[in-house]
């Protein structure tokens, strides 16, 4: 059954890619909330700068479109591995990913600074940058070792 | 800092993060799949196990080292199989000459006996002789 031989390549490696599995869970999470509730950014004002460039419905779209990309490639490569993007996929979906929560964190810290919001915020999100990080070398690491070994299947 | 704002500060080194990150996996990747370790210790496949030059050249040395000692070992060997065989030889010959004692022992058991008896028979007629002679001096 395909949801069965999906859910075995996945769990195959998850070792390797544990952190993009992960990483998975706070841009659904992060996504669902602000799609759910249009007035998170009025709560605090730890959200005053981020609600200044974006509203919470465009922030949840787009870390939604990212989570959606990053499981998909994730599924794909670990199933379907003659498909060779797959890890480019990752690569770019870690570095949106990255990018994301590197505003996020921004926002979070010149809110502390100008705003008083909260200083712990920003600590929190840019753990999630460093993640990402080490997801985008990964899927970098993926990258190449697929160009290289699809090179040398054509050069054999 | 630099008149860049806080947010522009944190996505350059976000980005310059990212960059140098793809460079380094990229470089990491391409020598995984050619089979050079990191540092670039050269690799090859040994009985189906991948290990570096070095490793290969600690192996190379110590069959080395175990050939020589077989070599001195099957000379010891060969020494000591020539001296159970002469120790063999010197064994069956003892035995061979113990077996020729035997003989020669049972042999001069029967010329005793022999002996003996005509010793024997030598009493008897002597016996006879004396009673006779002491018949006639009376």
């Amino acid at each position: 059954m395909i949801v069965v031989r999906l859910a075995r390549g996945a769990w195959e490696h998850a070792g390797v890619r544990i952190t993009e599995w992960i990483g998975a869970y706070p841009l659904y999470a992060m996504g669902a909330v602000l799609w759910h509730d249009w007035n998170v950014f009025g709560i605090s004002p730890s959200f005053t700068v981020i609600n200044s460039w974006a509203s919470e419905a465009h922030w949840a779209v787009g870390f939604l479109l990212v989570a959606n990309i990053r499981l998909i490639a994730l599924f794909v490569n670990g199933y379907f591995r003659s498909f060779r993007h797959s890890p480019t996929i990752r690569f770019v979906a870690s570095c949106a990913a990255g990018l994301s929560w590197s505003a996020f964190s921004s926002a979070f810290f010149i809110s502390w600074l100008d705003n008083g919001g909260s200083p712990t915020a920003w600590v929190a999100y840019s753990t999630l940058v460093i993640i990402e990080l080490r997801n985008a070398y990964v899927s970098r690491v993926d990258m190449a070792v697929t160009r290289e070994a699809s090179h040398a299947r054509n050069v054999g | 800092m630099l008149g860049m704002s806080a947010e522009s500060i944190g996505t350059f080194l976000t980005g310059l993060g990212l960059a140098i990150i793809a460079i380094l996996g990229g470089k990491a990747g391409k020598e995984k799949v050619t089979g050079r370790q990191p540092g670039g210790a050269p690799v090859m496949e040994v009985a189906g196990a991948i290990v570096s030059d070095k490793a290969v050249e600690r192996m190379v040395k110590s069959l080395d080292e175990f050939s020589s000692a077989a070599i001195l070992m099957t000379a010891a060997i060969e020494r000591d199989v020539d001296a159970k065989k002469a120790l063999t030889r010197a064994m069956e010959k003892h035995s061979q000459d113990l077996k020729d004692n035997t003989e020669a022992c049972v042999e001069m058991g029967r010329s005793i006996d022999k002996v003996d008896a005509h010793i024997g028979k030598l009493a008897t007629e002597m016996e006879i002789q004396r009673a006779i002679s002491d018949r006639g001096g009376k």
